[in-house]
């Protein structure tokens, strides 16, 4: 039967590249490079801090294309050889998935000089594979109209919760969200990192949850129309909308830490050599501080020193904490799973 | 010359004319439809393990059987919801003319004008505890309704984007009806409600099949809606196959539930179709 299946996947592939984009030529110094971005004020950034300074430096044009990382993935997998895409930008998750398939490749100081500039949290677990341009945790915003004291640790906040002590007014990211069951992994931590645990405390919470959230616009949503005090959400996030008129909402991340979403960027297998001088750009102070003042999150070269009004809102290295992606990533199946079977 | 006259190699080569001049079209579904298709059947298969294993998950697994349940139910209720709504709008837009009819027609266009992702932050401003359905409750006394995150909710979001198929479907085919049958069905001593049941619905059977056929396969393939709008208690399988893509990265058990929800809704395309057939409303209505 898996032949059978084998023999129409080709057929059908066959047929289908007949209108396949043709491949890009993998040279040493090709015309341009083409590089991913989210939509919106992701690509803008990616365009004015990171394109501009590979360009000056190479006389190489770069094709930005937007998108998201699933889609990407897939996009290098179909075709490893001669990928469409040069340097791209994955998920934790993902970026672990395409190291493994091979289609990613290694990178050292000498190619990307800045890698050495990145603590070991932002590249080493991906092997080298992919490195973070920016890091931003995971906390708490809060309605302070109606929470003068928040709980000062998560643990407190989720028994707090689960006591029905703030009412049905929290909004908390679904076991299904792109980061959801990194999350779960980072409640299990709460309480001696236990899985079982993690799930028991978020039944108990759910009578006071209104909504677990599987998108950040989907949450932020909430908490904007004040249907939510408490929200567990993104630092950068939170501080663009409380800076955006909003002074009654406030943000901060509870003891011991806050676990962080990365951006792995990563040289494609089949990209030429100079797509290194991209990433090495990615990394450099002067666009880490130009992108950190488009998108309002920090970035993870050490030495860059940013402005006093962009510092206050930045969490710092030592308050966030990478989740073992490779170790997790093979429970996310049976976490998911679990998630939709027991949180219903 | 008529075609009976005509000999039977020229009759021959017109049929090969016509067939080459569908080579195109077949062509561009091999390779955009079928080719597709092929690939996402062949990876359901993918997977580690024994064969037919993703679909032994499916069909053994009580969670996914629910799941199934749910995603053909919600079909039905989006369906049965813009009929109701859909049919008398149809006939409104069918005997219209002019402006009023330009209008209508504009008017029930409109929701897909409107980006999904929008229109679904817009349903959460008017179904929300602190939305205005409750904001108009609580000021004439009622207790607060639960809209948001049901599945009452999603159901009135995707009736409000699918009722133009239902409404346009009917409304072509109205359009199509002699006025006088049904004055004639009232001259003989039929009220509204009989014309209505004996002549107008049958002869607009074509339209509320199609209509539905349209309003259920778009029903069972949306997910954006139902995301934003519902929780972990209102999952369908196109939502389960997003979760399964995104986050979890198995295509293999995506592909498996992606090929039974094909085949879910072949089958009832299959069961509509045969509801279209004369033979069969001929024997019910005689």
């Amino acid at each position: 039967m898996k032949r059978i299946a084998n023999v129409t996947a080709v057929a059908a592939l066959c047929a289908m590249t007949l209108s396949g984009p043709l491949a890009f030529g993998a040279t040493d110094k090709p015309d341009k490079i083409v590089v991913t971005a989210f939509g919106g004020v992701w690509a803008e950034s990616v365009k004015k801090n990171y394109a501009s300074c590979f360009e000056k430096k190479t006389g190489v044009k770069v094709e930005v294309v937007t998108g998201e990382s699933a889609e990407w993935l897939n996009k290098i997998r179909a075709n490893p050889d001669h990928s469409p895409i040069d340097v791209v930008t994955l998920s934790e998750l993902d970026s672990l998935r395409a190291g493994r398939e091979g289609l990613l490749s290694k990178m050292t100081t000498s190619e990307v000089p800045n890698l050495a500039q990145v603590p070991a949290q932002f590249h080493v677990p991906w092997g080298d594979l992919g490195v973070s341009s920016t890091y931003g945790p995971m906390g708490i915003m809060y309605n302070s109209e109606k929470i003068s004291d928040p709980p000062k640790s998560w643990k407190d906040l989720i028994d707090g919760i689960a006591a029905g002590k703030y009412g049905k007014k929290v909004a908390w990211p679904s076991g299904t969200y792109a980061w959801g069951p990194p999350f779960i992994w980072f409640i299990a931590q709460q309480y001696g990192g236990d899985v079982n645990v993690a799930f028991d405390k978020l039944k108990a919470m759910k009578p006071y949850v209104v909504k677990f959230w599987e998108t950040p616009v989907d949450a932020l949503n909430l908490f904007a129309t004040k249907q939510v005090d408490i929200l567990a959400y993104w630092d950068g996030r939170s501080y663009a909308f409380i800076n955006k008129g909003n002074p009654w909402a406030k943000f901060y991340i509870p003891e011991p830490n806050g676990m962080t979403s990365l951006v792995l960027f990563s040289k494609v297998k089949s990209a030429p050599p100079i797509a290194w001088e991209y990433i090495n750009c990615v990394l450099s102070p002067e666009a880490q501080v130009g992108n950190a003042e488009m998108i309002r999150y920090p970035g993870t070269n050490k030495t860059v020193a940013y402005p006093a009004d962009l510092k206050k809102d930045f969490t710092p290295f030592e308050r966030v904490v990478v989740p073992p992606y490779d170790q997790i990533i093979e429970k996310i199946p049976s976490w998911v799973e679990r998630w939709n079977k027991e949180m219903r | 010359m008529a075609r009976k006259d005509r000999p039977i190699g020229a009759i021959a080569r017109a049929g090969y004319a016509r067939a080459a001049g569908l080579i195109p079209m077949m062509l561009f579904l091999v390779v955009f439809f079928i080719g597709p298709l092929l690939v996402n059947f062949s990876q359901s298969f993918a997977g580690p393990g024994t064969m037919f294993r993703e679909y032994r998950r499916i069909f053994t697994d009580g969670y996914y059987l629910l799941v199934i349940f749910q995603t053909v139910l919600l079909g039905c209720a989006v369906t049965i919801g813009c009929l109701v709504l859909g049919y008398p709008l149809g006939m409104a837009i069918a005997r219209a003319s002019g402006r009023l009819k330009a209008a209508l027609m504009f008017a029930v266009v409109a929701p897909l004008l409107v980006n999904v992702v929008v229109r679904s932050f817009g349903w959460m401003v008017i179904l929300g505890n602190q939305g205005v359905v409750n904001w108009i409750g609580s000021a004439l006394g009622l207790a607060p309704l639960e809209l948001m995150y049901t599945w009452w909710g999603i159901t009135i979001a995707l009736v409000h984007v699918l009722l133009p198929f239902m409404a346009l479907s009917i409304a072509s085919v109205l359009e199509g009806i002699d006025p006088r049958l049904e004055e004639a069905a009232k001259v003989l001593g039929a009220n509204a409600f009989n014309a209505l049941r004996l002549v107008l619905l049958p002869l607009s059977f074509e339209g509320i099949v199609t209509g539905s056929i349209l309003v259920f396969t778009a029903t069972v393939g949306s997910f954006v809606t139902i995301m934003l709008l519902g929780n972990a208690s209102t999952m369908v399988l196109p939502l389960l196959i997003y979760q399964q893509l995104t986050v979890v990265s198995d295509w293999a058990f995506a592909a498996a539930m992606g090929t039974t929800l094909l085949v879910l809704v072949a089958t009832l395309l299959w069961v509509q179709a045969r509801f279209m057939r004369p033979g069969w409303r001929q024997a019910r209505t005689v």
